[in-house]
């Protein structure tokens, strides 16, 4: 009867049924932890994904200067303070180098409703590129055409329910209820970008002139500026593309030099990866934690195998009476850990699965990070991984049953 | 002004990162001057290799003043080829089929002066060498003027002299004024730029005080920040 193996299979089941509850049990503590390496790995690969794809196409962001991730936080991911301005002057004159191709200003520092609000001018919608050098584009309506209208990401229009036309005014400063409000300066929504799966979507986009029209103190004979050719006094940052990336380490050893003010230029890529140089210890130690925890739930699928062999004297035997040799009772004791291990596993995974599901849209709109569903080999090695150390250290109460069953008759005394 | 606004932060995103952009020294990698590290910026675009070096003069030759004996000019000789023999500081593979496209030596004057001694036929580009030069030049000239002013007296009489100084002061902080650095950048063009998987660090060999090799390396897969210890002869140029 054991000869076909999926018998063997069924038998070792409806065992494991007999002693549901240390079973599920058991199960329960292998998905715990299955699951946790799993997440703990997952959230690793695509934070730095998500951050990487935030950016692409820019060779420098200058700011002032300041360490290079706080630049590279506050200009592109928003978070954090910028610790300065750049003159419109300085701005200017690198962007005019003859090796530059193009260059985006940042005006920084107001939000709406939680959002922060953008200044910048109309070669953000041309140049400015994400993910696999995609271009950003409009879901609806199309870049600012005065200085009283909006381009919003497409989280902020989704968020707050707002459409192509409607009404908003901007809070001096980022807190979500300030007392500052401008509201004698509605600005008009005239473009909702497509999403990006970037800070871009929870970005109010404003002109240069906008930014400065909120904050003139004056009454009616304010004149609205330009969106084209508006010069503001000080920008807070702003991106560069160049003609030829080899000239990237002069022109940013030029502008660490500049004679006029002080200022940082980074590398998009370089500064990430000092970013992960930093957080990879944190990384590190959260997988080696996690891994921890899943060696100590196979320790406790050993311990119950171990408890149980008493218990299960008679099983055995009675497996022993219909034909069943020692070898076979070895192998069903390991099979057995398989199963327990496999289901573990597999609905650790599972579970993972769902959960991101659940929480995505909420890792998303809150920490910019966009979970992916697919599985990925990472999973497959927990699976395998927890599969073997499962079969390796159930040798121990396989070898000890099949002790058992050549000494035991079908008589125990238990 | 008015830009200097009510930034309050917004502690619902990312605390992990914030608590790492505090942690940051706040200079930016470019802009010190450390004795020992040597600062390699690599990128490849294209069949285009450009390899800038940003190097304490002390590493390079032994010290940071004009040679004072024979012993020092020669030293400042020996660097000089050096620097201006793309060979002798870099090296690509062969398959690759690399020709050198541009050369261009920032540094103090004392040593920018040899560079035509044992190596003619080195092409100081026009373009890079106008601008670049021009601006590095007459910083490492103002460092060196206020440091020989700090020498010898003490009090800094010429007006002009002191604005400069002052102005040096603000860029560089902390640079005191003997610093120098030098500053080279090579450019080649190569056929085969699917073979270029590693670049030669050859000037380490000439470079005795070279202790630390802080390398970033900008490819078509992306960015690559390394650092390698002084005495290392190559840099993978793929991803690890």
């Amino acid at each position: 009867m054991l000869h076909n193996f999926g018998n063997a299979l069924s038998l070792v089941f409806k065992s494991l049924l007999n002693r549901r509850a240390t079973a599920i049990l058991t199960v329960a503590s292998i998905a715990v932890s299955a699951g946790l390496l799993s997440i703990v790995d997952r959230v690793r690969t695509d934070t730095q994904t998500s951050f990487a794809n935030t950016i692409s196409g820019t060779d420098l962001i200058v700011g002032a200067r300041s360490g290079d991730l706080n630049l590279l936080l506050y200009s592109v991911f928003r978070i954090g303070n910028p610790t300065n301005n750049v003159t419109w002057s300085s701005y200017e004159n690198i962007g005019g180098r003859p090796e530059v191709d193009w260059t985006i200003p940042f005006s920084l520092g107001d939000a709406h409703r939680g959002y922060r609000v953008l200044g910048t001018d109309l070669g953000y919608f041309s140049h400015y590129r994400y993910a696999d050098r995609r271009p950003l584009a409009f879901g609806e309506g199309g870049p600012f055409t005065s200085a009283t209208e909006a381009v919003i990401g497409a989280e902020v229009a989704e968020r707050l329910g707002y459409d192509i036309g409607r009404q908003i005014v901007v809070s001096h400063g980022l807190a979500d209820t300030s007392f500052l409000t401008h509201d004698e300066d509605p600005f008009t929504i005239s473009g909702i970008l497509a999403r990006t799966g970037t800070p871009v979507d929870r970005t109010v986009h404003i002109s240069l002139g906008g930014m400065d029209l909120i904050h003139t103190v004056g009454g009616a004979d304010r004149v609205a500026p330009p969106v084209a050719g508006y010069e503001p006094e000080e920008i807070t940052a702003f991106l560069i593309g160049l003609k030829s990336r080899t000239a990237i380490f002069a022109l940013q050893r030029y502008v660490n030099e500049f004679e006029g003010e002080p200022m940082s230029a980074v590398i998009p890529g370089v500064a990430l990866q000092q970013l992960w140089g930093l957080v990879r210890v944190a990384e590190y130690a959260l997988l080696g934690v996690s891994a921890m925890v899943v060696l100590a739930s196979v320790l406790g699928l050993l311990a119950t195998l171990l408890v149980s062999l008493n218990e299960r004297r008679r099983e055995m035997s009675v497996l022993r009476s219909v034909g069943a040799r020692p070898g076979h009772i070895f192998a069903l004791l390991l099979s057995e850990a398989a199963m327990l291990a496999f289901l573990g596993a597999l609905s650790g995974l599972l579970l993972v699965q769902l959960g991101i599901l659940a929480i995505r849209q909420f890792a998303l709109s809150e920490f910019g990070i966009q979970l992916s569903v697919q599985l990925r080999a990472f999973d497959l090695y927990v699976l395998a991984g927890i599969l073997g150390i499962a079969v390796i250290v159930s040798i121990v109460p396989a070898w000890r049953a099949y002790r058992n069953s050549l000494a035991d008759g079908l008589t125990v005394r238990l | 002004m008015h830009k200097v606004r009510n930034f309050r932060f917004e502690r619902r995103r990312s605390l992990l990162y914030a608590t790492a952009i505090c942690v940051l020294a706040p200079a930016g990698v470019q802009a010190q001057h450390v004795h020992g590290v040597v600062e390699l910026g690599v990128v490849v675009e294209g069949g285009t290799v450009a390899v800038s070096l940003d190097a304490p003069l002390s590493d390079v030759v032994g010290f940071e003043h004009a040679p004072e004996n024979d012993e020092q000019l020669e030293l400042v000789r020996r660097a000089a080829a050096t620097l201006s023999n793309p060979d002798a500081m870099f090296g690509l593979a062969d398959s690759a089929s690399c020709t050198i496209s541009d050369t261009s030596i920032d540094g103090p004057a004392y040593v920018l002066e040899h560079l035509g001694d044992d190596a003619a036929g080195t092409v100081l580009s026009d373009h890079d060498a106008t601008h670049d030069s021009h601006d590095t030049d007459h910083d490492h000239d103002e460092h060196e003027e206020a440091g020989d002013h700090d020498h010898d007296e003490h009090d800094e009489s010429a007006a002009h002299d002191h604005d400069e100084h002052e102005e040096a002061d603000e860029h560089d902080h902390d640079d005191a004024e003997q610093h120098a650095e030098v500053i080279a950048n090579y450019e080649w063009e190569c056929a085969n730029a699917s073979d270029l998987d590693s670049l030669a660090l050859r000037f380490t060999e000439n470079f005795a005080g070279v202790e630390t090799i802080e390398i970033q390396i900008l490819t078509s897969a992306g960015a690559q920040v390394l650092t390698l210890e002084g005495r290392a002869t190559s840099v993978s140029l793929s991803r690890p």
